[in-house]
Protein backbone atom coordinates (compact mmCIF):
# COMPACT_ATOMS: atom_id res chain seq x y z
CA UNK A 1 0.00 0.00 0.00
CA UNK A 2 1.11 3.47 -1.28
CA UNK A 3 2.46 5.61 1.74
CA UNK A 4 0.37 9.01 2.06
CA UNK A 5 2.40 12.39 1.82
CA UNK A 6 -0.30 14.40 3.45
CA UNK A 7 1.32 16.81 6.20
CA UNK A 8 -0.98 18.26 9.07
CA UNK A 9 0.10 22.02 9.07
CA UNK A 10 -0.15 22.43 12.62
CA UNK A 11 0.88 25.87 12.75
CA UNK A 12 -1.46 27.15 9.92
CA UNK A 13 -4.76 24.90 12.15
CA UNK A 14 -3.99 26.63 15.25
CA UNK A 15 -4.11 29.95 13.22
CA UNK A 16 -7.42 29.07 11.61
CA UNK A 17 -8.73 27.87 15.22
CA UNK A 18 -7.36 31.13 16.85
CA UNK A 19 -8.97 33.74 14.36
CA UNK A 20 -12.15 31.85 14.48
CA UNK A 21 -12.20 32.00 18.18
CA UNK A 22 -10.94 36.02 18.01
CA UNK A 23 -13.22 36.64 15.32
CA UNK A 24 -16.43 35.05 16.69
CA UNK A 25 -16.45 33.44 19.97
CA UNK A 26 -15.02 36.78 21.62
CA UNK A 27 -17.85 39.01 20.26
CA UNK A 28 -20.17 36.32 21.33
CA UNK A 29 -18.62 36.13 24.73
CA UNK A 30 -18.51 40.15 25.02
CA UNK A 31 -22.47 40.06 24.37
CA UNK A 32 -22.95 37.79 27.60
CA UNK A 33 -20.13 39.81 29.10
CA UNK A 34 -22.05 43.05 28.60
CA UNK A 35 -25.51 42.06 29.69
CA UNK A 36 -23.82 40.51 32.94
CA UNK A 37 -22.15 43.94 33.87
CA UNK A 38 -25.63 45.20 33.65
CA UNK A 39 -26.31 44.08 36.89
CA UNK A 40 -23.43 45.55 38.65
CA UNK A 41 -21.99 48.84 39.00
CA UNK A 42 -18.36 47.75 37.59
CA UNK A 43 -16.98 46.02 34.44
CA UNK A 44 -16.19 43.58 36.18
CA UNK A 45 -17.74 40.36 33.70
CA UNK A 46 -14.73 40.14 31.50
CA UNK A 47 -13.96 38.39 27.75
CA UNK A 48 -10.79 36.41 28.25
CA UNK A 49 -9.18 34.23 25.61
CA UNK A 50 -6.99 31.40 26.67
CA UNK A 51 -4.81 28.55 24.80
CA UNK A 52 -1.73 27.11 24.60
CA UNK A 53 1.18 27.67 22.85
CA UNK A 54 0.61 25.59 20.14
CA UNK A 55 -2.26 24.61 20.89
CA UNK A 56 -3.88 21.08 22.10
CA UNK A 57 -6.79 19.92 20.78
CA UNK A 58 -9.33 22.12 20.91
CA UNK A 59 -8.04 24.27 23.62
CA UNK A 60 -8.21 27.73 22.32
CA UNK A 61 -11.70 29.15 23.73
CA UNK A 62 -13.51 32.71 24.63
CA UNK A 63 -14.59 33.08 28.01
CA UNK A 64 -16.36 35.56 30.49
CA UNK A 65 -15.09 35.91 33.70
CA UNK A 66 -15.60 37.44 36.96
CA UNK A 67 -12.61 39.56 37.61
CA UNK A 68 -13.66 41.71 40.47
CA UNK A 69 -15.23 41.05 43.93
CA UNK A 70 -18.84 42.27 42.96
CA UNK A 71 -18.82 40.10 39.89
CA UNK A 72 -17.95 37.36 41.72
CA UNK A 73 -20.79 37.63 44.15
CA UNK A 74 -23.03 38.81 42.04
CA UNK A 75 -22.53 35.64 40.09
CA UNK A 76 -22.98 33.69 43.03
CA UNK A 77 -26.05 35.11 44.29
CA UNK A 78 -27.70 35.30 40.63
CA UNK A 79 -26.53 32.78 38.64
CA UNK A 80 -25.73 35.95 36.20
CA UNK A 81 -23.94 34.05 33.57
CA UNK A 82 -25.89 31.16 33.03
CA UNK A 83 -29.14 33.40 32.71
CA UNK A 84 -26.90 35.74 30.49
CA UNK A 85 -25.22 32.91 28.60
CA UNK A 86 -27.92 32.64 25.88
CA UNK A 87 -26.98 36.15 24.82
CA UNK A 88 -23.97 34.45 23.17
CA UNK A 89 -26.18 32.65 20.84
CA UNK A 90 -27.44 33.93 17.30
CA UNK A 91 -26.22 36.44 15.16
CA UNK B 1 -57.49 34.79 26.06
CA UNK B 2 -57.20 33.27 22.74
CA UNK B 3 -55.42 29.47 22.22
CA UNK B 4 -52.01 30.15 20.81
CA UNK B 5 -51.18 28.92 16.95
CA UNK B 6 -47.30 27.11 18.04
CA UNK B 7 -48.26 23.79 20.60
CA UNK B 8 -47.47 24.86 24.20
CA UNK B 9 -44.30 23.69 26.36
CA UNK B 10 -45.06 22.01 29.76
CA UNK B 11 -43.23 24.35 32.63
CA UNK B 12 -39.99 22.36 33.26
CA UNK B 13 -39.50 23.42 36.57
CA UNK B 14 -43.36 21.39 37.36
CA UNK B 15 -42.32 18.68 35.21
CA UNK B 16 -38.79 18.27 37.08
CA UNK B 17 -39.59 19.03 40.54
CA UNK B 18 -43.03 16.13 39.63
CA UNK B 19 -40.35 13.65 38.55
CA UNK B 20 -37.26 13.96 41.68
CA UNK B 21 -40.07 14.61 44.27
CA UNK B 22 -41.56 10.70 43.10
CA UNK B 23 -37.53 9.80 42.43
CA UNK B 24 -35.95 11.36 46.06
CA UNK B 25 -39.10 10.34 48.53
CA UNK B 26 -40.41 12.32 51.16
CA UNK B 27 -37.47 12.73 53.11
CA UNK B 28 -36.17 15.85 50.45
CA UNK B 29 -37.98 18.30 49.60
CA UNK B 30 -38.14 19.89 45.75
CA UNK B 31 -39.26 23.18 45.71
CA UNK B 32 -39.05 25.90 42.88
CA UNK B 33 -38.38 28.76 45.66
CA UNK B 34 -37.03 28.61 49.14
CA UNK B 35 -39.60 27.61 51.44
CA UNK B 36 -40.01 29.83 54.85
CA UNK B 37 -38.53 27.36 56.49
CA UNK B 38 -35.83 25.46 55.03
CA UNK B 39 -36.22 21.65 55.22
CA UNK B 40 -32.83 19.75 55.91
CA UNK B 41 -32.50 18.31 52.38
CA UNK B 42 -33.45 20.86 49.69
CA UNK B 43 -33.61 20.87 46.08
CA UNK B 44 -34.06 23.95 44.41
CA UNK B 45 -35.03 24.48 40.43
CA UNK B 46 -35.18 27.47 38.69
CA UNK B 47 -35.30 28.45 35.17
CA UNK B 48 -32.51 30.36 32.82
CA UNK B 49 -33.23 31.20 28.99
CA UNK B 50 -31.59 29.20 26.44
CA UNK B 51 -32.27 28.94 22.84
CA UNK B 52 -34.85 25.67 23.16
CA UNK B 53 -34.07 25.21 19.37
CA UNK B 54 -36.51 25.41 16.27
CA UNK B 55 -38.56 22.56 16.42
CA UNK B 56 -42.26 23.35 17.49
CA UNK B 57 -43.21 20.40 19.26
CA UNK B 58 -39.78 19.38 21.14
CA UNK B 59 -38.21 22.18 22.89
CA UNK B 60 -35.85 22.23 25.48
CA UNK B 61 -35.76 24.36 28.51
CA UNK B 62 -32.39 25.12 30.96
CA UNK B 63 -32.77 24.53 34.30
CA UNK B 64 -30.42 25.33 37.66
CA UNK B 65 -30.73 22.71 40.08
CA UNK B 66 -29.03 23.52 43.89
CA UNK B 67 -29.09 21.06 46.49
CA UNK B 68 -28.75 22.55 50.00
CA UNK B 69 -27.78 20.65 53.15
CA UNK B 70 -26.16 21.94 56.48
CA UNK B 71 -23.14 18.98 56.23
CA UNK B 72 -21.28 19.58 52.92
CA UNK B 73 -20.69 15.72 51.94
CA UNK B 74 -24.28 15.02 52.44
CA UNK B 75 -25.11 17.84 49.97
CA UNK B 76 -22.87 16.53 47.48
CA UNK B 77 -23.84 13.30 47.63
CA UNK B 78 -27.49 14.20 47.08
CA UNK B 79 -26.83 16.25 44.22
CA UNK B 80 -24.74 13.78 42.57
CA UNK B 81 -27.97 11.38 43.12
CA UNK B 82 -30.14 14.31 41.28
CA UNK B 83 -27.74 14.31 38.25
CA UNK B 84 -28.10 10.28 38.62
CA UNK B 85 -31.99 10.85 38.12
CA UNK B 86 -31.89 13.40 35.51
CA UNK B 87 -29.72 11.13 33.79
CA UNK B 88 -32.08 8.44 33.97
CA UNK B 89 -35.19 10.19 33.44
CA UNK B 90 -35.68 9.63 29.73
CA UNK B 91 -35.54 5.97 30.18
CA UNK B 92 -38.80 6.22 32.67
CA UNK B 93 -42.33 6.76 30.67
CA UNK B 94 -44.49 9.34 31.65
CA UNK B 95 -42.80 12.05 33.15
CA UNK B 96 -42.80 14.22 30.26
CA UNK B 97 -38.88 14.67 30.28
CA UNK B 98 -37.93 12.93 26.84
CA UNK B 99 -33.85 13.76 27.64
CA UNK B 100 -31.86 15.62 30.01
CA UNK B 101 -28.20 17.25 29.05
CA UNK B 102 -26.06 17.96 31.85
CA UNK B 103 -24.63 21.32 30.75
CA UNK B 104 -22.86 21.77 34.59
CA UNK B 105 -22.09 18.76 36.58
CA UNK B 106 -22.88 19.35 40.15
CA UNK B 107 -20.09 21.74 41.60
CA UNK B 108 -20.18 23.67 44.95
CA UNK B 109 -21.49 27.01 44.73
CA UNK B 110 -22.31 28.58 48.13
CA UNK B 111 -24.21 31.77 48.23
CA UNK B 112 -22.47 34.44 49.59
CA UNK B 113 -24.82 35.63 51.75
CA UNK B 114 -26.07 31.69 53.59
CA UNK B 115 -23.39 29.86 55.60
CA UNK B 116 -24.92 26.40 53.86
CA UNK B 117 -23.18 24.27 51.45
CA UNK B 118 -24.61 24.58 48.56
CA UNK B 119 -24.18 22.42 45.21
CA UNK B 120 -25.56 23.40 41.89
CA UNK B 121 -25.96 22.18 38.09
CA UNK B 122 -27.33 23.41 35.29
CA UNK B 123 -29.45 20.82 32.97
CA UNK B 124 -30.79 21.01 29.75
CA UNK B 125 -33.90 19.38 29.42
CA UNK B 126 -36.02 18.38 26.57
CA UNK B 127 -40.01 19.07 26.31
CA UNK B 128 -42.70 17.57 24.38
CA UNK B 129 -45.30 20.69 23.66
CA UNK B 130 -48.96 19.39 25.25
CA UNK B 131 -51.57 19.34 22.23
Amino acid sequence: MARSNLKFNKKAWDEIVKHVIDTEGVDRMKRVADAANGHIDSDGYQVSTQGDDPLDKRDYSATVITADAEAMADNAKHNTLVQEFHKAGGN
Amino acid sequence: MTTPVAPVIPYAAKVVRTYLTAALGPSVRVATKVPAERPAKLVMISTAPTSGGTNLVLSSRRLIIQVFHADETVAGELAETVVAHLKSARYVQGNGLRNVTVVGTPARFDDPDDSTPRFQMTVDVLLRAVV
